[in-house]
């Protein structure tokens, strides 16, 4: 994409530990905004802390990017929600707007993951990193499962997870995936140069799983319940419990409908 | 109440430590933990003595392990240092769950140094040292919920 900033510098790996783990060293060494690492496979792709990311080779798009969002550091926990929009974006670009009908629509599920028919599609890390000539920028990797068959998931996955090819019965390339990620960024990148948490959260909301709906979440090692009513000033999940003031989560370890 | 894991961290501590002296009080419980005099003509008992004994009388405010620290710092000149957590969110002290701590106790660690990550609303901050010397305890468990200011690492200025 000529004038563009994102894909300028692309590494294009075979088989990795992490598409993350190459990004930052990438970045200590001096790499700026825009520049992405795709990978074949990932052998420990990370997904939240304790748990991995499944990416077998060649069945998903398995990539990574430096962001240097603008604005307080305060406000960038805003970034991994923007990249859940740039994702559902970039879904939208692959499938034509009349296969996106109420059965086949883009759930985004607080923080971080990307869902349809309310399996995991996708999802997001996000990492703030600072190099030795203090300069700060989220690693952000992206894992969008394409082409699994239903039983190319291990078993604990299978109820939960699905590729864009077992829900819709279209196939798209890694390498074509990339590219419409890649102008998805480009796209949505003014909504972090300065981050706009207004319009960040509006569009999330737009497309936010669950809302209004009594959840159970899991949050450090305690149980609440209550009604997903929107989100905080720092995108944090509100959860409104009944005759008490609204909860602010910043983590959760699992989360449920009980309505 | 002491369990003798926490008298063991205490020992630990203290014997990794220029500090003579540890005494922590809890609710009827008192603990008090010496070390032997050294050349320099540091106040001791002669042996490390763990006194353990119910204090009858009113108890004394409950002190925490660091706000003890800081007075013995004083008195010994001991340059030690809290690290806080910048944020609420949950404390990882490696960057992946087969990956090797950032740090351990007894390293020494460098300004700007990752000493782990707080991870609040998906995002993973690293967060970096703010002193340069030795990491003498880690007051944060892995995985766990953090609150902002909850302190995380005591390290020995260098």
């Amino acid at each position: 994409m000529p004038g563009s900033n994102f894909g300028r510098r692309i590494f294009q790996l075979d088989s990795v530990t992490s598409t993350q783990d190459i990004l930052k060293s990438e970045f200590h060494r001096g790499a700026k905004e825009g520049t992405v690492a795709i990978a074949s496979e990932q052998l420990s792709g990370r997904g939240r802390m304790a748990r991995s990311w499944y990416s077998p080779a060649g069945k998903g798009l398995w990539a990574s990017v430096i962001l240097q969002p603008e604005g307080p550091e305060e406000n960038w926990t805003w970034v991994p929600l923007w990249a859940g929009i740039v994702v559902e974006k970039t879904l939208r670009s692959l499938l034509e707007p009349g296969e996106i009908t109420s059965d086949f629509e883009i759930q985004l599920k607080w923080p971080n993951d990307i869902l349809m028919q309310d399996r995991k599609l996708g999802g997001i890390i996000a990492e703030n990193v600072c190099n030795t000539e203090e300069e700060q920028a989220i690693i952000l990797g992206v894992g969008l499962n394409l082409l699994q068959r239903e039983e190319d998931f291990p078993p604990h996955l299978r109820a939960r997870s699905a590729s864009l090819l077992a829900l819709t019965g279209k196939s798209f390339s890694p390498d074509y995936a990339l590219e419409r990620l890649l102008n998805a960024l480009e796209e949505m990148h003014p909504l972090i140069c300065p981050i706009d948490s207004l319009l960040i959260g509006k569009l999330w909301l737009s497309s936010a799983w669950a809302l209004n709906r009594k959840l159970r979440v899991l949050s450090g090692k305690t149980s609440y319940e209550g009604v997903f009513t929107g989100l905080g000033a720092n995108g944090e999940m509100a959860l409104q419990q009944e005759g008490e003031e609204p909860l602010y989560l910043t983590t959760t370890e699992g989360i449920q409908p009980v309505d | 109440m002491f369990d003798l894991k926490d008298v063991r961290r205490l020992v630990k501590l203290l014997e990794n430590s220029q500090i003579s002296e540890i005494e922590i009080s809890d609710g009827d419980r008192k603990i008090r933990l010496a070390k032997p005099a050294t050349a320099d003509g540091q106040q001791g008992l002669g042996a490390v003595v763990p006194v353990m004994q119910p204090v009858v009388s009113q108890s004394p405010p409950t002190a925490s392990i660091s706000e003890e620290l800081e007075k013995p710092q004083l008195a010994a000149g001991l340059n030690v240092r809290v690290m806080k957590a910048p944020m609420v969110g949950t404390f990882y002290t490696s960057s992946s769950p087969d990956a090797e701590p950032y740090v351990q106790v007894g390293d020494v660690v460098h300004k700007g140094q990752v000493l782990c990550i707080v991870e609040a609303m998906k995002l993973m901050n690293e967060i970096e040292s703010e002193y340069s010397g030795r990491i003498m305890e880690i007051m944060a468990e892995n995985a766990q919920a953090v609150e902002f200011d909850q302190e995380l690492f005591i390290i020995e200025a260098a």
